[in-house]
């Protein structure tokens, strides 16, 4: 696989994703008819011209955002054959488990499916079809049934959780299932595939792997479960953190004992500073705030592998969820303070925030 | 940071058509130079020795170039699938690398 013939190409991508100016000035902006005037000057304006026939308001930026991200993907896909096809479409299924997270989330919770649509992010590999049929059913079994019904593969790890989520109530059963039978069946790839990209994306998904044990575990210790069922959630793969590790990590006492060994692991630095007052949360908040600034600036210099492409793949998601966060906070009234806590700050992608917070106030 | 260096199938077969190519020409260098010293009566091992440094120094330049344009060449197919305006500047990348067998000429012709 020729990966310079492909990052010549992907070069062309990322000079159209928004920058950092853009994303300040959108900010600035206090109407959504402003917002989606502004977005109609970028790479979007085909998308908002074609959404703008059939929708208006924020359904009309939710459109032209699914599409857009739609078309990216698949000219992404297309550019890709063999192995860089093969890593791309395990990269882009991360997004395709989200969804099915946020449809049984929605579920569970009870949440109006129309409420739940608008937090899907855009995918690819499914069509949006399939996930209007998901949110028609009637609760979870129905789900699960209707992914077995269309031969889905994930209707496999659903089903084997399912007794368990109806016994206790308890959706982690399903989204731990889920996570589980992704990240393994994606590192079993990756490792069969024996190549430096394979490798580098394997590398990505197991840092993934060890952020979501990191906040399952404080999440535990948090609650003082004490079972010798919590060590069964752990996801295997971590990069990192190995499983007798992380076994260590569940088996503390108290939160103090288990942030004292997680200063000894090596995400101690990418947290900073924290005390005994830091929440799963916030521990989930820093871990992530931290990936996504990994991920996304991975390709400097790179041109020989997969990384350009992770690093875009990464960077149009950071790209469409801050645009929905900005359009949405427009078409609710939410406050520049609550619209900028929910941005996803990745230097190099998105302006400063101090500086923002600076031209505003 | 590791750099790990991996021929593709197009470097490879490059490789393995410069080597015929290079092995033909020393053979002929070593034959013709042969021929010439013993028409001119000098050490024809000398002469032999020369032939084959001539041949290196091409080999060299050789295989840079088809190292080389393996990579410029999807490179700037890449580029120009995107924008055809790219297809002048991506012309001169490929040949660039070319310059390395002139170098190779060069040295043949100077020993």
């Amino acid at each position: 696989m020729s990966y310079e013939y492909l990052n010549a190409r992907l070069r062309h991508l990322k000079a159209r994703l928004l920058k950092p100016e853009q994303f300040a000035q959108l900010l600035g902006l206090s109407d959504l008819e402003e917002f989606i005037a502004a977005l109609a000057e970028t790479d979007y304006a085909p998308e908002i011209e074609r959404s703008s026939v059939e929708f208006s308001g924020y359904a009309l930026v939710e459109d032209a955002l699914t599409r857009h991200t739609q078309r990216v993907f698949r000219h992404l896909a297309d550019m890709a054959v063999g192995e860089a096809d093969t890593l791309i479409r395990i990269l882009l299924e991360r997004f395709e488990v989200f969804n099915l997270k946020t449809i049984l989330r929605g579920f569970h919770a009870g949440v109006d499916p129309e409420e739940t649509a608008r937090n899907l992010f855009p995918t690819i590999l499914y069509p949006t079809a399939f996930y209007q049929e998901l949110l028609k059913r009637e609760g979870i079994p129905a789900v699960v049934d209707y992914l077995l019904a269309v031969g889905n593969r994930f209707y496999k790890p659903l089903t084997e959780a399912l007794p368990d989520y109806e016994a206790t109530r308890r959706l982690a059963r399903l989204e731990g299932a889920l996570d589980a039978f992704y990240f393994e069946s994606a590192q079993k790839t990756l490792r069969e595939m024996r190549s430096e990209s394979a490798e580098i994306v394997r590398k990505m998904l197991g840092v993934e792997v060890d952020v979501l044990n990191l906040v399952y575990a404080l999440r535990v210790v948090e609650a003082g479960v004490e079972a010798e069922e919590k060590f069964r959630y752990i996801l295997p793969g971590g990069e990192r953190i190995q499983e007798p590790l992380m076994r260590e990590l569940l088996a503390s006492l108290d939160k103090a004992a288990f942030l004292r060994k997680l200063q000894e692991t090596p995400y101690a630095r990418a947290l900073g500073e924290f005390d005994e007052t830091i929440t799963a949360g916030e521990l989930q908040e820093r871990l992530e705030a931290w990936l996504y600034n990994q991920n996304c600036r991975i390709d400097p210099g790179r041109f020989f592998d997969i990384q350009p492409v992770a690093a875009y793949i990464w960077r149009v998601n950071v790209e469409v969820t801050n645009l929905r966060v900005i359009a949405s906070g427009l078409w609710r009234g939410a406050s520049r303070q609550a619209v900028e806590d929910q941005l996803i700050w990745v230097p190099g992608v998105m302006p400063e925030r101090e500086r923002v917070v600076a031209g505003a106030s | 940071m590791t750099f790990k260096f991996k021929l593709n199938k197009l470097a490879k077969a490059v490789l393995i058509f410069n080597v015929i190519l290079l092995s033909l020409l020393i053979g002929g260098l070593v034959v013709s130079a042969q021929e010439e010293e013993e028409a001119k009566g000098a050490d024809p091992l000398a002469q032999g020795i020369r032939a084959v440094g001539a041949g290196l120094a091409f080999l060299g330049g050789a295989l840079g170039t088809g190292i080389a344009q393996s990579r410029i060449g999807p490179a700037v197919m890449g580029a120009v699938a995107e924008d055809r305006a790219n297809f002048g500047i991506g012309l001169i990348l490929i040949a660039i690398p070319e310059t390395l067998v002139i170098f190779g000429f060069v040295v043949i012709f100077l020993l």
